[in-house]
C-alpha cells in the first residue's frame, strides 16, 4: 500500500528518489528491458491505483525565509526534483556546486525543441507560482538579480510572467529568438550575456544558475506544499499540427493509456522533441521526469533513410553551434577510436542534433555520437576503477610491510622483482595469476576444501 | 549500422548528396556547351567515353566489394562527375583507351580501393588524369600543338571518329598531320604552351600581347571558355554548394603573382586578368580543387589550402615542364590536407585562446 507521494525508490548520488504517483498497491516490481536506443534496462514498479489518489504526509509550510541552504538542498533532493529541460541533471547538486558562486538566476523559459510547448502552457497557466518560485531560489542563495529568458513567440506568457514580476525589482524579462537550439543553456547563455561558458566547465562559473522555467516550478511545490515530482506537463501533437494538446500526466503513466485516451489510433510515436527524441516501439513505455511530448507522426515523416558516405561537405560544421567538426567526430566515432575523438572535443556535444539534420548524406550523427560517448564513460569508469584499487593495493601493502606480516620478496617494486627474477615465491605468483581466470583453480580450491572437511571429520 | 532516426525536412532545407551531385553537373554543363561549340563532336565523345566507362567501372566495383547499389544513391552521380572532370581535361583527340584507363585509375585505383567514395585521399579525376600524363606523355602533350580551335571545327564527325578510335599510337602522330594538311591549317599552340617556350627563351612571335585588349582578342576562345566555367562555379556558390574559399585562394594568389610578373619583373607579357582565364584555371578553381572529399574541412584550412594550390600551380607553370599545373598542384595538395585539418581546428564554443 502506497501513498500519493510516498518514496518508492531511494536515490544515490546520481539518481533522484522517485515517488508513487498514486495511492493503490504495488502489484509487480521487474527489471524490463524497453526497446530505447541504447539499450537500456529500467527497474519498473508497477502500481495498481485504488482511485482515491490520497496523499500521504505532507508538511506545508509559508515562510520559506528562515530555510538553511542545507535543508534546502536536502527537500529539493528528497522530492526527486531533477532539470526538467531534458538534462536530468539532480536540481540538489546544481544548487549544492552554486552556493556562494552565483550572482544571476537564469529562467529557462525557451523551448527546447520545436513542437514542443509545454513550457508555454506552464508558464499561461502558473506564471504566480514561477515568480513565487524564483524568489524562493534568489532568498535562499542570495541572489541579485534573476532573467527569465522566453523566445519571442510566446507572447502570453510573456505578459502574464511580465505582470507577475512586476513588484520585484531584481527580476527581468528578455525575449529571445525562437531559433533551435537557442534552448540550450549554453547557447542562452551566448545569445544574453555574449559571453560563453568555458571549456569544460558549467554556466557556474561564469556566476549565472540556469534553471527550467518546469523546475522552478517544481521546486516552488517542493518547497511550500511539499508535493514530490510525480507529474509534469507534456506536449501532444503530430506532424501536421492537426492537434496539440498540453496535458498534464503523472510520471509513469504508460504512453497507451494517453493516447487511448484522446483517441489517437496506434501508429509511431517519437517520445521527447522531434529532433533529440527517439521513437518508440513499445507503447506500455511510461512518460518520464525528462519526457516533454509526445509526438505522432506518418511515416512519410520520418524516412528511414539510407546512411550514404560522409562527402566531407561541412554543412554539419557549418551548422553546429558548438563550432565542433561533426564530420571528424563521425569519423573517428564510427571507427573507436577514442583519443581522436576526445580530441576533438566529443564531449563538449550537448547533443543538439542539428548536424544530423543538415547532413545530406542521411547519416545519424547524433547517434554515433551518444554511443561514442557513452562508450567513452565505460572506459574513464574503468579506468577510475583500475586506479581505485591500484590505490587500495598500494595501501595494503603498506599495511601489510608495516605491521612486518609478510617478508619483502612479494612488494612489486620493479627493483626487487628483476634482483629475485628466479625466486621461488614470484614463480608461484606467477602461475597463480595465470590461472586465476580459469576454472582450474576453482577446481583445486573445490578440492583442497574437500579434502580439509573431510580431514576435519576423520578428527572428529 | 542502421540506425532509425528522425529526419525533418519542414524544419531544416537540405539536399541529399545525390541532389548536390546532379547540380554540380548541370553547373558544368554551360561550359560543356561553349566548349562543343569550338570543339565540335570531338569533346562530347571523350566525356562519353569517360563517363561511360567510370560508372561501369563504379558499379563493377560496387559489386565487387558487395556494396548495394541503389539508382538514387549518390553512387553513380559521383562517378558521372568525376568521368565528366575527367573527360573535360582529356586531350580531344586522345584515342579511346586513354579515357578508359584514365577512368580506371580514377575510379577504381584512386576511389574505390581507397575505400569508396568520401575516403579517398586524392581527387579521382586528377589522379586519372596525372597517371595518364606520366604514363602517355606523348599523347598527352602532343594534344597542346595539335588541339586548336579552328582544326577541330574544320574536321567533321567521321574524322574525328576515326582519329578517336583507329588511330594505332605509333603513327598517332602522323595521322594527326594528315588530317592536318588535309584541313590545310597553321598550327597554334595552347596559350600557356605558348607563354612557357617564350619564358624559355625561344623566340616566338608573342610580342604584339602587349596591351590588355589586345590580349583579351587573341585569347578569346580561351577567355570565353573558362568565362562559361566561371559563371557555373558562381552558380555554385549561389547554391552554397561549395565554398568561396579555396577558388577565391587559388584565383587571388595566382593574380597577385601574376601582377608581379607582369607590373615588377616584366617577364610576362599578358595582363594578370586575362591569365587567369587561360588553359583549365578556371575549371580547377571551381570544380577540381573544391571537391569537398579531399579538401580541409575548416575554413582557415579551406583558405591556406586554395593559397597553397595558387603558388602550386604559379610555380609550376613559371618554372616546372608542364604548362597546366592544375592536377599536379592540386594532387600535390591533397596529400596536405590531413596536416592542415589537425592544425587549424576551429576555435569551438568556450574555449579560451
Ligand atoms: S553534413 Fe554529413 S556528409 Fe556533410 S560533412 Fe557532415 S557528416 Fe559528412
Ligand atoms: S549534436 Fe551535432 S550540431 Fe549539436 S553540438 Fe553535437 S556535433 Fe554540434
Amino acid at each position: 500500500m502506497v501513498f500519493r507521494g510516498q518514496v518508492l525508490a531511494l536515490g544515490n548520488d546520481d539518481i533522484a528518489p522517485i515517488h508513487s504517483p498514486t495511492s493503490g498497491t504495488i502489484s509487480s516490481i521487474s527489471k524490463n528491458k524497453f526497446n530505447f536506443y541504447s539499450g537500456k534496462y529500467f527497474g519498473v514498479i508497477v502500481i495498481k491505483s485504488d482511485g482515491r489518489d490520497a496523499w500521504g504526509h505532507r508538511v506545508f509550510r509559508k515562510n520559506y525565509k528562515d530555510i538553511s541552504i542545507n535543508t534546502f538542498i536536502k527537500l529539493i533532493y528528497d522530492h526527486g526534483i531533477i532539470g526538467l529541460g531534458g538534462s536530468g541533471f539532480l536540481s540538489s547538486k546544481k544548487i549544492e556546486f552554486s552556493i556562494g558562486k552565483v550572482h544571476t538566476l537564469l529562467i529557462n523559459a525557451a523551448e527546447s525543441e520545436p513542437y514542443v510547448q509545454s513550457d508555454d502552457c506552464l508558464m499561461q497557466n502558473f506564471y504566480k507560482e514561477i515568480a513565487e518560485g524564483c524568489q524562493i531560489i534568489a532568498c535562499i542563495l542570495k541572489i541579485e538579480s534573476v532573467v527569465i529568458a522566453i523566445e519571442d513567440d510566446k507572447k502570453l506568457a510573456f505578459i502574464k510572467i511580465k505582470n507577475a514580476i512586476k513588484s520585484f525589482p531584481n527580476f527581468k524579462i528578455r525575449k529571445i529568438k525562437n531559433k533551435y537550439p537557442s534552448g540550450s543553456s549554453k547557447q542562452l547563455i551566448k545569445t544574453l550575456f555574449n559571453k560563453e561558458v568555458p571549456l569544460g566547465k558549467r554556466s557556474i562559473s561564469l556566476g549565472i544558475l540556469i534553471f527550467n522555467v518546469s523546475t522552478i516550478f517544481y521546486i516552488k511545490r517542493a518547497i511550500l506544499n511539499s508535493e514530490p515530482l510525480i507529474e509534469r506537463i507534456i506536449t501532444l501533437s503530430d506532424a501536421q499540427l492537426l492537434y496539440q494538446k498540453n496535458v498534464l500526466v503523472r510520471i509513469g503513466t504508460p504512453i497507451s493509456y494517453i493516447l487511448s485516451k484522446f483517441n489517437i489510433k496506434n501508429s509511431s510515436i517519437i517520445l521527447g522533441g522531434p529532433i533529440t527524441g527517439f521513437i518508440i516501439d513499445d507503447l506500455n513505455f511510461p512518460i518520464l521526469k525528462t519526457t516533454s511530448s509526445i509526438l505522432k507522426f506518418k511515416s512519410d515523416f520520418v524516412e528511414n533513410l539510407l546512411e550514404l558516405p560522409c562527402i566531407r561537405c561541412t554543412a554539419c560544421s557549418k551548422a553546429c553551434p558548438m563550432r565542433l567538426l561533426p564530420e571528424q567526430l563521425y569519423f573517428y566515432s564510427k571507427s573507436f577510436d577514442h583519443e581522436k575523438s576526445k580530441r576533438y572535443h566529443i564531449n563538449e556535444c550537448i547533443e543538439c542534433g542539428v548536424c544530423e539534420q543538415v547532413c545530406p548524406s542521411n547519416i545519424p550523427l547524433l547517434t554515433y555520437f551518444k554511443k561514442e560517448k557513452l562508450e567513452l564513460k565505460k572506459l574513464e569508469f574503468q579506468n577510475d576503477m583500475s586506479k581505485k584499487f591500484k590505490k587500495l593495493f598500494m595501501l595494503r601493502q603498506r599495511r601489510v610491510h608495516a605491521s612486518g606480516l609478510i617478508n619483502e620478496n612479494i612488494i612489486y617494486s620493479n627493483n626487487v622483482i628483476k634482483e629475485k627474477r628466479n625466486d621461488s615465491i614470484r614463480h608461484k605468483v606467477c602461475e597463480s595469476n595465470s590461472f586465476l581466470n580459469s576454472q582450474h583453480i576453482m577446481k583445486i580450491k573445490l578440492e583442497s576444501a574437500i579434502n580439509r572437511a573431510k580431514l576435519k571429520r576423520n578428527i572428529k | 549500422m542502421n540506425y532509425r532516426y528522425t529526419k525533418i525536412s519542414d524544419i531544416y532545407f537540405c539536399r541529399s548528396t545525390n541532389n548536390i551531385m546532379l547540380l554540380v553537373i548541370l553547373s558544368i554543363l554551360p561550359g560543356i556547351i561553349v566548349e562543343f561549340y569550338y570543339f565540335r563532336v570531338a569533346i562530347l565523345i571523350q566525356i562519353f567515353l569517360s563517363v561511360f566507362s567510370s560508372i561501369i567501372f563504379e558499379i563493377i566495383f560496387l559489386k565487387l566489394r558487395k556494396k548495394i547499389l541503389k539508382f538514387n544513391s549518390c553512387d553513380i552521380s559521383s562517378a558521372m562527375l568525376t568521368g565528366i572532370l575527367l573527360g573535360l581535361s582529356l586531350p580531344i583527340f586522345s584515342p579511346w583507351w586513354i579515357s578508359i584507363i584514365g577512368s580506371f585509375f580514377a575510379i577504381v585505383v584512386a576511389k574505390q580501393l581507397y575505400g569508396g567514395l568520401g575516403n579517398n585521399v586524392f581527387n579521382p579525376a586528377m589522379s586519372g588524369y596525372a597517371i595518364l600524363l606520366v604514363s602517355f606523355p606523348v599523347v598527352m602533350t602532343n594534344w597542346t600543338f595539335q588541339n586548336n580551335l579552328g582544326f577541330a571545327s574544320v574536321l567533321n564527325f567521321k574524322d574525328v571518329i576515326s582519329i578517336i578510335f583507329f588511330t594505332n599510337l605509333e603513327d598517332y602522330y602522323g595521322t594527326f598531320l594528315k588530317f592536318f594538311e588535309m584541313s590545310n591549317f597553321m598550327t597554334q599552340v595552347t596559350p600557356l604552351e605558348q607563354i612557357r617556350i617564350r619564358n624559355k627563351s625561344v623566340v616566338f612571335n608573342v610580342d604584339s600581347f602587349t596591351s590588355f585588349l589586345d590580349s583579351i582578342c587573341f585569347y578569346r576562345h580561351w577567355i570565353i571558355i573558362n568565362f562559361s566555367f566561371l559563371i557555373g562555379g558562381l552558380f555554385l556558390l549561389i547554391k552554397r554548394i561549395i565554398c568561396w574559399r579555396i577558388p577565391f585562394g587559388i584565383l587571388s594568389v595566382l593574380f597577385v603573382f601574376y601582377s608581379i610578373d607582369f607590373f615588377y619583373f616584366g617577364s610576362t607579357k599578358i595582363f594578370p586578368l586575362v591569365q587567369l582565364f587561360l588553359g583549365s584555371t578556371m575549371i580547377g578553381a571551381f570544380y577540381i580543387a573544391t571537391d569537398p572529399v579531399t579538401t580541409s574541412v575548416t575554413k582557415l584550412g579551406r583558405i591556406i589550402l586554395g593559397f597553397f594550390i595558387g603558388i602550386l600551380i604559379w610555380v609550376i607553370r613559371s618554372f616546372g615542364g608542364y604548362p597546366d599545373a592544375i592536377s599536379f598542384s592540386i594532387l600535390l595538395s591533397n596529400s596536405i590536407v590531413p596536416l592542415i585539418d589537425y592544425y587549424t581546428p576551429p576555435r569551438i564554443y568556450g574555449k579560451v585562446k
